[in-house]
């Protein structure tokens, strides 16, 4: 299965050290971001009054575009659900063994295309403001 | 050493086999750190989210009163909270990006396909946490967007209308809606969670890390 094993590094104590010392930059850049940009408290939650323009959290930014441009409703659920679904089922899209980036530049430039809408769908979600 | 073989037989050449488990060395590179930050952003949740659930109470008279309580007065509450909201934005970055390694390198490729999927349910568990945890403390801006959340669930055909009842606690919206969320957030998708990072571990030592490119 696996063609060589030509360089290799011990678990302990260099790589379990050196995963230690990344994952203890990592929370000191986490103590960084909060120091800097708190977690702030804003008004509480009033249920006579729905406020204008409201989006959701970033990482829905792409759905809640689709759900939004999307007129049939039902349509604007199916698609984004059938984009989760093609994410899961990548491995049997792409079956060849081949991991080469030169040899499956289809595959890969689908999958990149795919990306970038996603991208762009954010941006949209995160810009435009929607309903009548 | 030998008080614990006596009592676990193996143990010694199990963690003998940790120890000196060969690591090939092309991992050292930093993108193939992203997968082990997710889990030490999640970690990160855990430990963050204990001390919260301390002060937290998950009743619509109470909820927001006990978020202001964190973060103007429970020591050290402004800042483990602030952890708490970035480690989990990041967690969803650094997963994010831990699947585009795991794609561009072609790593997901035979035998490693179910890896790929425990994969994505992760990725799909971390957003289904953050959205959950969203709502909790019962600002404006959350609680509609959980509002709108099951709004938006309501339209799925079939299970739609009953999984919109499921999370608002009725046909409108009603305080079970902060109950059921609270549940979900601390304890049915953490214990998922974690059972799908066993699972994503376990394939990954059994499968081994796939050759360099």
């Amino acid at each position: 299965m696996e063609k060589s094993k030509r360089f290799t590094i011990p678990f302990l104590p260099v790589h379990a050290t050196t995963e230690l010392a990344i994952a203890l930059v990592f929370v000191g850049c986490l103590f960084v971001l909060g120091g800097v940009m708190p977690r702030g408290l804003e008004e509480a939650a009033n249920k006579l009054v729905t406020p204008v323009g409201l989006k959701p959290e970033w990482y829905f930014l792409w759905a809640f575009a689709l759900l939004e441009m999307i007129p049939n409703k039902l349509m604007g659920i199916i698609v984004p659900g059938l984009m989760v679904g093609a994410l899961i089922i990548v491995p049997w899209l792409e079956p060849s063994p081949e991991r080469k980036l030169s040899k499956r530049m289809i595959a890969v430039s689908v999958f990149s295309v795919m990306m970038v809408v996603l991208v762009i769908l954010t941006y949209i979600g995160k810009t435009v403001t929607f309903g009548a | 050493m030998s008080w614990m073989e006596e009592r676990f037989p193996g143990i010694g050449h199990a963690a003998k086999e940790i120890a000196e488990h060969k690591v090939p060395s092309h991992t050292l590179n930093p993108i193939y750190c992203l997968g082990g930050l997710t889990l030490i952003a999640f970690l990160v949740q855990v430990l963050t989210g204990i001390f919260l659930a301390v002060y937290y109470k998950p009743t619509v008279a109470e909820a927001y009163a006990s978020v202001q309580m964190i973060t103007y007065e429970v020591r050290f509450g402004a800042i483990v909270r602030s952890l708490h909201h970035w480690a989990a934005n990041l967690m969803i970055v650094l997963c994010f990006l831990h699947m585009l390694r795991v794609y561009y390198t072609g790593a997901f490729k035979k035998p490693r396909e179910l890896n790929w999927v425990a994969g994505c349910f992760l990725l799909l568990l971390s957003m289904g946490l953050a959205f959950t945890g969203y709502l909790l403390p019962y600002e404006q801006l959350s609680y509609w967007a959980s509002v709108i959340g099951a709004e938006t669930a309501g339209s799925l055909p079939v299970i739609g209308p009953d999984l919109k009842i499921m999370m608002q606690g009725g046909i409108k919206v009603t305080g079970e809606m902060l109950s059921r969320f609270y549940v979900l957030h601390l304890m049915v998708l953490p214990a998922i969670t974690i059972l799908f990072m066993v699972a994503h571990f376990i394939m990954i030592r059994v499968q081994g890390i796939s050759d360099p490119m």
